[in-house]
């Protein structure tokens, strides 16, 4: 136990190092600075926005237009220039939109000829932040467009309220899981949920990936380095050897994840916070979801993690079995690209496609892949179907003990010195 | 008293048998000298006698220990230095000393002990608490023999121990190692630099193809092919 604690303490600091660190602190700091920069754009997005408007019609119906304008989410600054005049007033004065109001609106109005309106928008870019910057050209078309068809329906529906000739039929719709109802969408609850859940498939993708990365540079470079012949002529077994490699490169994995989750959170939390689903706010969603049972409990925690932990396991011994193969580094992480593509099939079917109702036989191959369990497993928790996470658990762990014996029979062998897959061209060969 | 005999052994890569037959002894105390050309099957030998490669055929008895049994307890008495030995470059020397002597001691002042004795024989002065990544070829050298002998190995094998040295650090490494086994190791050493061999060893095996032509004294096998140094051996055992 002794001699195993001293080469996990030398593969961690080696596995730690300044070339590490720093890009991981680096993205941290970067990301957490995009993460505030774009929620405080969404913040300046939801503030009422500027927009000049010129009135030729002057009339009391293009006065009213201007008020409902102003109720909404608008400042109005209302100006008497030429149309080009303005156009210079709202450039030099930062304003994004100018709204022109034709003379004779009223009069077309009152005598049901369709107006035009001109709406400028001043483009600064294409940019998220530009783009909301600028002012919907649709939401004060139909702020326009619901006070004048009001005012035509008052006229002819006198004493009626205009939304509920407009929308004679309301809908309450519900939303039942298992035994289970609240007033929602099914539309609301996916959105609600795939959000909630948006971090678990990314976790799963960048543990594994790095797990693989760290375990193949550990052995590829003890090879590269030529140090690992004379740590098999130590008197350590060899089991602690690879053990101590496989550990320290899930432990390092497992902290460059929760780091790289960090500066992540940081960054998505900027986009999405604060969003609203229809007309249910984020707050009322969580409650809902909670209504209906779809959230995390501590015992959906548990098996998801222990379902990650052994996807870890098997990335780690699979990668060690391509690591022995490897003549230094750079073949090393070639040789791993069947991992990524493992990984990449459960990560891509569980964002567009509900891994569940997938035909049998692609069901089949995706369960024989180790790595699609933790992806269904998060699915499955969230709808309180445990059954099949824990026969994922079973298989993953099968799977792990025979990539295992395989792993210590090679570094048990002369494989450990011999074994080596050349790899020129796109060809592969193996001696 | 012989501590390493090998008996009939054998060992196949694939199609080609490395090492056919061979058989030798070693005395305790001697340095026994294993050369030939470039790929005779030295370095195959030495690797299965240092436990990292599996023989296909023989036998092995290294103090007392049967290879293909014992090999933890041989790992316990022997040290191997490998041809293209590297050491870690994000370790000082010091550092890697420390923690090599770890793996072998069993507490805090043998393992400062087997470092002690590194830091002589190394003779690194104050570089030995650099990175080794800063180390030329001979201080790296002269890095992992000191690390193969630091714990006094009843049995020390090292691969073309100046391999790809100059003259002078050559030298210090061919001092290093006479002078090593008046502590009482026994080492076993392969060359394909005949003359190098010749100054070192007490007894040699000329290897060629994977078999062993010739073994002796290095005077003795002069005197019976009449030549004068053990090149020439090397050329009349061919012929």
């Amino acid at each position: 136990m002794r001699k195993f604690l001293i080469l996990f303490n030398k593969e961690i600091k080696s596995l730690i190092t300044i070339q590490l660190i720093l890009p991981l602190v680096i993205m941290v700091v970067l990301f957490s600075f995009i993460g505030s920069f774009v929620s405080e754009q969404v913040e300046k997005e939801q503030e009422p926005k500027k927009i000049a408007v010129v009135d030729y019609d002057d009339s009391i119906l293009s006065n009213d237009v201007i008020e409902s304008l102003k109720s909404g989410n608008f400042i109005i600054d209302k100006v008497s220039l030429s149309k080009e005049e303005a156009l210079d007033y709202v450039k030099n004065n930062n304003i994004s939109t100018l709204v022109v109001i034709p003379s004779g609106f009223q009069d077309n109005v009152n005598r049901f000829f369709q107006n035009e309106i001109e709406i400028y928008n001043i483009m600064k870019g294409i940019s998220f932040v530009d783009i909301s910057s600028s002012v919907s050209t649709q939401i004060i078309l139909s702020s326009i467009n619901e006070i004048i068809s009001n005012r035509y329906i008052s006229e002819e529906f006198i004493g009626m309220n205009p939304n509920i000739i407009k929308n004679p039929v309301k809908i309450k719709s519900y939303v039942m899981v298992k035994d289970k109802i609240a007033n929602t969408t099914v539309e609301t609850i996916t959105g609600a949920v795939q959000s909630q859940n948006l971090f678990i498939p990314i976790i799963l993708m960048i543990v594994i990936i790095f797990s693989s990365q760290m375990i193949v540079s550990t052995i590829a470079s003890e090879k590269e380095n030529k140090t690992l012949e004379t740590l098999l002529t130590m008197p350590i077994n060899r089991t602690s050897i690879l053990f101590s490699k496989m550990l320290s490169s899930g432990v390092v994995a497992l902290i460059m994840s929760a780091v790289y989750m960090i500066g992540f959170k940081n960054y998505m939390g900027g986009i999405t916070g604060g969003v609203t689903s229809g007309t249910q706010t984020s707050s009322e969603l969580s409650k809902i979801l909670v209504e209906l049972g779809l959230t995390f409990n501590a015992q959906s925690y548990i098996l998801l993690g222990i379902s990650l932990f052994f996807a870890i396991l098997c990335a780690l011994s699979l990668s060690t079995i391509l690591a022995v193969h490897a003549e230094n580094v750079q073949s090393a992480q070639t040789l791993i690209t069947p991992i990524m593509i493992l990984l990449l099939i459960p990560y891509f079917l569980s964002f567009f496609a509900d891994l569940n109702s997938l035909p049998l036989i692609v069901r089949i191959l995706l369960f024989l892949i180790p790595f699609s369990h933790p992806f269904i497993a998060s699915q499955n928790l969230i709808f309180g179907n445990t059954l099949p996470v824990i026969y994922g658990i079973v298989y993953m762990a099968i799977f792990f003990v025979i990539c295992l014996i395989i792993a210590t029979k090679i570094f048990s062998s002369d494989r450990i010195l011999t074994a080596k897959i050349k790899i020129k061209r796109g060809f592969v060969k193996s001696r | 008293m012989t501590v390493v005999s090998v008996n009939n052994l054998s060992k196949d890569y694939a199609n080609l048998r490395a090492v056919d037959n061979i058989s030798f002894t070693i005395e305790e105390g001697e340095i026994f000298g294993l050369i030939g050309p470039n790929g005779a099957g030295k370095t195959t030998t030495l690797r299965i006698m240092a436990t990292i490669l599996t023989p296909t055929s023989g036998d092995i008895k290294i103090f007392g220990y049967d290879l293909k049994s014992e090999g933890q307890k041989i790992r316990e008495i022997v040290s191997y230095l490998p041809e293209e030995a590297g050491a870690y470059k994000n370790l000082t020397g010091l550092d890697y000393l420390n923690f090599m002597a770890s793996l072998y001691a069993n507490n805090k002042s043998e393992k400062d002990k087997f470092v002690e004795n590194a830091i002589d024989i190394a003779k690194l002065e104050d570089r030995i608490k650099d990175k080794i990544s800063t180390y030329s070829k001979g201080m790296v050298r002269k890095l992992l023999l000191s690390r193969s002998l630091m714990y006094k190995p009843k049995l020390a094998i090292l691969d073309e121990p100046t391999s790809g040295l100059d003259v002078i650090n050559s030298i210090e490494i061919r001092k290093i190692i006479k002078s090593f086994t008046q502590n009482g190791t026994t080492v076993l050493l392969s060359s394909h630099n005949m003359l190098e061999v010749e100054f070192l060893s007490d007894r040699i095996a000329l290897i060629n193809k994977g078999k062993i032509l010739v073994e002796g004294k290095p005077d003795d096998l002069k005197k019976e092919y009449n030549a004068r140094n053990i090149e020439e051996v090397f050329i009349g055992v061919i012929q």
